[in-house]
């Protein structure tokens, strides 16, 4: 009988282990979470994604999503999930991009569903990017929103969730993002919604 | 109350460590077995680099809403691949660069980035870049001229095979056709050895 309860005790025990450790590895691995992620204001980056240093982590989680990560000689990829306020980004919602965009060769910015699908939209344009960008060096507010706006807009779709990402192309920031602060990334700020 | 903890410690620790062991597991083979991996979406539409001197590079389509490269590729990049296996000999990669910014990046079968240059590292407009192996590359140098300095850039990789990613900035729809061009010119083979 005491034979039993310990062999019981036992598979408990790894049952709580096996449930333990699936839920810390899905918390760690979730792009909110994960460590060896850099966040800045809304942008959330990993420097050193697509380096042969990277951490465990990042490597997993990239894996999982199937993402080639952006070499810190190509570039940087900065990822936004939410508004300046946290309310997650939705295409129900027109939004305000301003700030300036960091120096960069070439940027592009474009709208993804959260596991990473291109969206589909009326204006079949999946991206906005330094060349097509009115103004330059002197780039005004970028519009994101569903229905076209003034100046530079980035089109969404209907509806649902979405993620940004701003993609600097050869960048002087690869180097130093230790001097990245939030002040000098681009804010998002949410307009109105839709019902 | 303290007993009871002490009499269901043993189990408790159990538990805990063995949450973090599954955990060090799944973060280590989750890289090697995902099913969607940028490395096998790539080499599943990856062509072999061919010993008969042949240039064996596809250009993708370029990324839009239900055709993408990979999740979260970028659309205003057109993208073209060839696969490498160095037991065949040093593989060569080869392409002259534009105006507008192009990439080179050595990936693993999982899909990490094991080398990556852009066209800053470009001599006079070409990007030319060879994959060795330890042993290819003593026997490379080996035969180099002593009087001249070597073109090409060499790099020693750990592993025989894996995917190479161009990829070249089309920020207009009407930069594509130019940029597949620029690409479908640039060069993947395997050198013969020795």
């Amino acid at each position: 009988m005491r034979h039993l309860s310990s062999i019981a005790a036992m598979l408990v025990t790894l049952a709580a282990g096996l449930a333990g450790g699936t839920a810390l590895t899905a918390t760690l691995l979730d792009p909110a979470h994960v460590p060896g992620a850099a966040r800045y204001g809304v942008w959330t980056l990993w420097p050193r994604a697509g380096a042969p240093d990277a951490d465990p982590y990042t490597v997993a989680l990239f894996a999982r999503r199937g993402e080639v990560a952006m070499a810190p000689s190509e570039g940087l990829a900065l990822y936004a999930q939410r508004d300046g306020a946290g309310a997650p980004l939705s295409a129900a919602c027109v939004y305000r991009m301003g700030g300036g965009i960091p120096p960069a060769r070439a940027w592009t910015l474009t709208a993804y569903r959260p596991d990473g699908a291109l969206v589909e939209n009326p204006a079949r344009r999946a991206g906005l990017t330094s060349a097509e960008a009115l103004g330059g060096a002197e780039l005004g507010d970028i519009t994101i929103s569903r229905d076209p706006g003034p100046g530079n807009w980035l089109p969404l779709p209907e509806q649902g969730r979405f993620v940004l990402v701003l993609r600097l192309y050869d960048t002087p920031l690869t180097a130093v993002t230790a001097a990245l602060d939030a002040e000098r990334l681009p804010r998002i700020t949410r307009l109105d919604c839709r019902p | 109350m303290s007993g009871l903890l002490l009499r269901y410690s043993p189990f408790i620790l159990g538990a805990a460590l063995s949450s973090v062991l599954l955990h060090i597991l799944i973060l280590l083979v989750l890289p090697l077995v995902a099913p969607r991996t940028s490395g096998q979406l790539l080499a599943d539409r990856a062509v072999l680099g061919d010993r008969a001197g042949q240039s064996a590079l596809s250009v993708l389509a370029v990324s839009r809403p239900g055709a993408q490269a990979y999740p979260f590729a970028d659309p205003a990049m057109v993208t073209a691949l060839c696969a490498f296996d160095l037991t065949e000999g040093p593989f060569r990669i080869r392409t002259s660069t534009g105006e507008a910014f192009l990439s080179l990046a050595v990936l693993s079968p999982a899909g990490r980035v094991l080398h990556a240059l852009s066209d800053k590292a470009a001599t006079r407009r070409m990007l030319d870049v060879v994959l060795v192996t330890e042993q290819q590359q003593r026997a490379l140098e080996a035969q180099d001229p002593e009087d001249e300095a070597v073109q090409e850039l060499r790099l020693r990789m750990t592993a025989p095979k894996g995917t190479v990613l161009l990829r070249t900035f089309a920020p207009r729809p009407s930069d594509i056709a130019a940029a597949r061009e620029l690409l479908g010119r640039a060069e993947c083979r395997t050198l013969q050895d020795g």
